[in-house]
């Protein structure tokens, strides 16, 4: 299967700060969501940034549709629309207005697109874009983003601050849009109950390193947690853990082969485990 | 690049109605009046007024995330920084019509009680209109990129003394380099044509500069 975005070692450096993104490898194939995943600070928007070339990465490579984007070739951006978390477009303009700026800007803008997501959305074209609620920000952002037919979709935290009506009202134009084999969506967010619903990967990032990228599906159905106690899990083998984290009267461990374990650990309970419980044992807890 | 200087457009608009309403009641003002030192004013004045226009917007575009979404949209950094440069230059393009077209109401209305040169005279009051409007442009351009729009305010101050300050300055040298001695019509062309390729040249030097400073900045 090919690749729609392929990021290999991308490293940045801030001068002023001390974080630093750490050899970001994962790549994303055509016709899937990628839920990016992370605590605030871990490194999302800067490996955003890398991507829209909004930041210069110190090292590694970034394709886009097998092609290395820089500023020269700005015709690349036709089949990229992005999102970002609040405020994408000045507060001046109205829905109307931003249509004029965006028809002499993409080649393949869609004005009746355009007017019928404004509709779907209930979007008035003459309101004010500083008189919006966040929600019709996120909401304009996103008919903007799909109105000039990209390829893939790059939405930075675009769900955070949403009501779960619209949460889930936004996710379903997201599989709408993948329903193209063509069409690709990298999500980051930290809401993990919205990459359930829609992710096909999910790549999770802390402290400027990735600690996991896989099928989101694999994490839901093979992942599991077993609940130990402190001697169940001083028999356990280092190599059958990726993390463990201790409770009060138990050491919860994380572990990437249900059915392996349950054959392995008969006397140990193992549960399914969601995104936020893998994501709080690797980051939280001590990994292997 | 159309839809940079239409988004810029949109964003001048709102100061650019009310700067055009005064600048009309002004203008109007003249007309009746026939005042010979609010003419001159109103011709030095009105371009670098009409400049802020462009200035302006700046504030407005990065109190949202627009200066970054910008760039993830099909055009170059090349082209975002010449757009800014192209739509100064329109609006003080703007500010010499309409204050071009005043002045010479007030001709016909008044006659040319004005202009002791008819043409030196009203030639070197639109130059250095134009001249501290484009030269205003020159400084905050780069200084904005570099610095950022947080320190709009203070920028705009510095650009309009700069750029007053610049002119004085040129006009200095260029009448010391005739030991201040009376200037022949030939020899007063010179000056103005001096000046304007000076503020030309550093327009266009300082669109190359802020090319340069943002293809670096990281948004």
């Amino acid at each position: 299967m090919s690749n729609i975005l392929e990021l290999k070692n991308v490293s940045k450096k801030y001068s002023n700060s001390s974080f630093v993104l750490d050899n970001i490898t994962f790549s994303l194939p055509y016709g899937s969501i990628m839920g990016y995943v992370g605590e605030n600070g871990a490194g999302k928007t800067t490996t955003i940034g890398c991507i829209l070339n909004t930041l210069s990465k110190d090292s590694g490579t970034i394709h886009l549709f097998g092609k290395e984007m820089n500023d020269k070739n700005p015709l690349l951006r036709e089949d990229i629309g992005v999102v970002y978390d609040g405020d994408n477009f000045p507060g001046y303009l109205n829905a109307e207005k931003l249509a004029n700026v965006m028809r002499e800007l993409y080649q393949q803008w869609d004005d009746s697109l355009f007017d019928r997501q404004l509709a779907n959305f209930k979007l008035n074209k003459k309101q004010k874009i500083r008189t919006y609620s966040k929600g019709m920000t996120m909401k304009l952002a996103i008919a903007v983003a799909i109105s000039h037919h990209p390829k893939l979709l790059v939405l930075d935290e675009a769900t955070g601050g949403l009501d779960p009506i619209m949460r889930e009202e936004i996710l379903d134009i997201f599989l709408d849009f993948v329903q193209d084999e063509n069409h690709s969506i990298l999500l980051s967010s930290h809401i993990t109950s919205d990459l359930e619903k829609v992710a096909d990967y999910i790549t999770m990032i802390h402290d400027g390193k990735i600690i996991l990228s896989a099928r989101k599906d694999d994490l839901i159905y093979k992942y599991a947690v077993m609940r130990c106690t402190a001697e169940q899990f001083s028999k356990l083998n280092k190599s059958d853990m990726l993390a463990y984290r201790s409770k009060d009267y138990q050491i919860d461990v994380l572990v990437s082969d249900k059915n392996t374990a349950a054959r392995k650990f008969k006397n140990i309970v193992i549960d399914t485990v969601s995104i936020d419980e893998i994501m709080l044992l690797l980051v939280k807890g001590d990994r292997e | 690049m159309k839809g940079l200087l239409k988004n810029q457009f949109y964003g001048a608009l709102g100061s650019a109605v009310i700067l055009l309403l005064f600048f009309l009641a002004i203008g109007v003002g003249l007309v009746i009046s026939g005042n010979s030192l609010l003419l001159n004013i109103y011709v030095v004045v009105s371009s670098a007024a009409f400049a802020f226009n462009a200035v302006s917007g700046f504030r407005k575009e990065a109190s949202s995330k627009w200066n970054k979404y910008e760039l993830s949209i099909p055009v170059t950094r090349n082209q975002i920084v010449k757009s800014r440069f192209v739509s100064h230059a329109i609006w003080v393009f703007s500010g010499i019509i309409l204050s071009a077209l005043f002045v010479l109401i007030t001709l016909a209305v008044h006659g040319n009680m004005y202009f002791y040169y008819p043409v030196r005279d009203p030639l070197m009051l639109f130059s250095c209109g134009m001249g501290i409007a484009l030269l205003m442009g020159s400084i905050f351009y780069p200084l904005i990129y570099f610095l950022g729009t947080d320190k709009n305010e203070i920028i705009m101050i510095i650009s309009l003394l700069g750029s007053v300050g610049a002119t004085m300055g040129i006009f200095w040298l260029l009448n010391a380099a005739n030991d201040f001695q009376r200037l022949s019509d030939s020899e007063f062309y010179l000056v103005v044509a001096v000046y304007l390729a000076i503020v030309l040249i550093t327009y266009m030097l300082s669109y190359f500069f802020t090319t340069f400073i943002y293809q670096k900045k990281e948004v």
